[in-house]
């Protein structure tokens, strides 16, 4: 099928079924569910990495004293730091999904407020590790 | 009114469902796996605790369902993105498919690192007899 007629059907749907980020107009809780999709990907990456880090250092003390310096190195330290937000950050806006997905807070008013506590937490939380790391 | 279109995937419930099961096993995992690697950054966990805690065979069953629940939390979440994106029913098969193998490659080689000490102190023939 080519495109065109793929967005016909979509129309003639009359609801869009996939994220077209041209046509709709953003708010705070589109802003919420796409970051939700980013941080994923990103903890795709991440995550196994992490993982296996933690295992390898655990199988072997010469990898745990090479993974130790490495981890508190620069680029360790961002990563350690990113990966704690954007995991923060994805674990917090999925406990909401699951709560929406529960039908808890489906109103509008709760949307918004919801998509903005998880957001300023977020934000609260990358300052706070930032000092703290 | 039942809808017509369901989409590149034509069916969707199953994925959503394993999705949300996966995701509550990662509710509970992945802080502790996260604070662990946190406490061992800031000096707080030596070596000898980390390898007692995480090689002790309780441990290492539930790293098992924890790369149970990663591996199909990363399948589904991957798969609605690749099938919202990428247009053409010919690319979202090859993307899907390599993603497939790539996560399978994955969890074979991370079962193994979990079970490897076990299998060495049973000196089983391919992981090497030392």
């Amino acid at each position: 099928m080519k495109s065109s007629s793929q967005d016909k059907q979509v129309l003639l749907n009359a609801a869009p079924i996939s994220p077209r980020l041209s046509i709709y107009r953003w708010r705070l809780t589109m802003l919420a569910s796409i970051m939700h999709r980013a941080s994923g990907v990103f903890l795709v990456l991440v995550i196994p990495a992490a993982f296996w880090l933690l295992l390898t250092m655990a199988h072997d003390n010469t990898n745990y004293m090479y993974a130790l310096v490495w981890l508190q190195g620069p680029i360790g330290t961002f990563l350690l730091w990113l990966t704690s937000v954007a995991l923060f950050y994805h674990f917090s806006n999925g406990v909401r999904f699951l709560c929406l997905d529960a039908g808890w807070g489906e109103s509008r008013t709760m949307m918004k407020t919801s998509a903005k506590l998880v957001l300023a937490s977020t934000l609260f939380m990358a300052i706070l590790l930032a000092i703290k790391i | 009114m039942k809808k017509t279109n369901l989409g590149a995937a034509h069916t969707g419930f199953h994925d959503w469902y394993w999705q949300r099961v996966s995701a509550v096993c990662l509710l509970i995992g992945i802080p502790i796996l996260l604070g662990l690697l946190l406490a061992t950054y800031n000096g707080n966990i030596p070596f000898y605790t980390l390898n007692l805690w995480l090689t002790h065979p309780v441990a290492k069953s539930f790293s098992i369902l924890f790369l149970l629940a990663l591996t199909m939390h990363i399948w589904t979440g991957l798969k609605v993105i690749i099938e919202d994106y990428v247009h053409s029913t010919f690319g979202r098969i090859m993307v899907l498919n390599v993603l497939l193998l790539i996560l399978l490659g994955f969890g074979f080689y991370m079962s193994y690192h979990i079970w490897a000490e076990l299998s060495y102190s049973f000196s089983c023939l391919p992981c090497g007899l030392r």
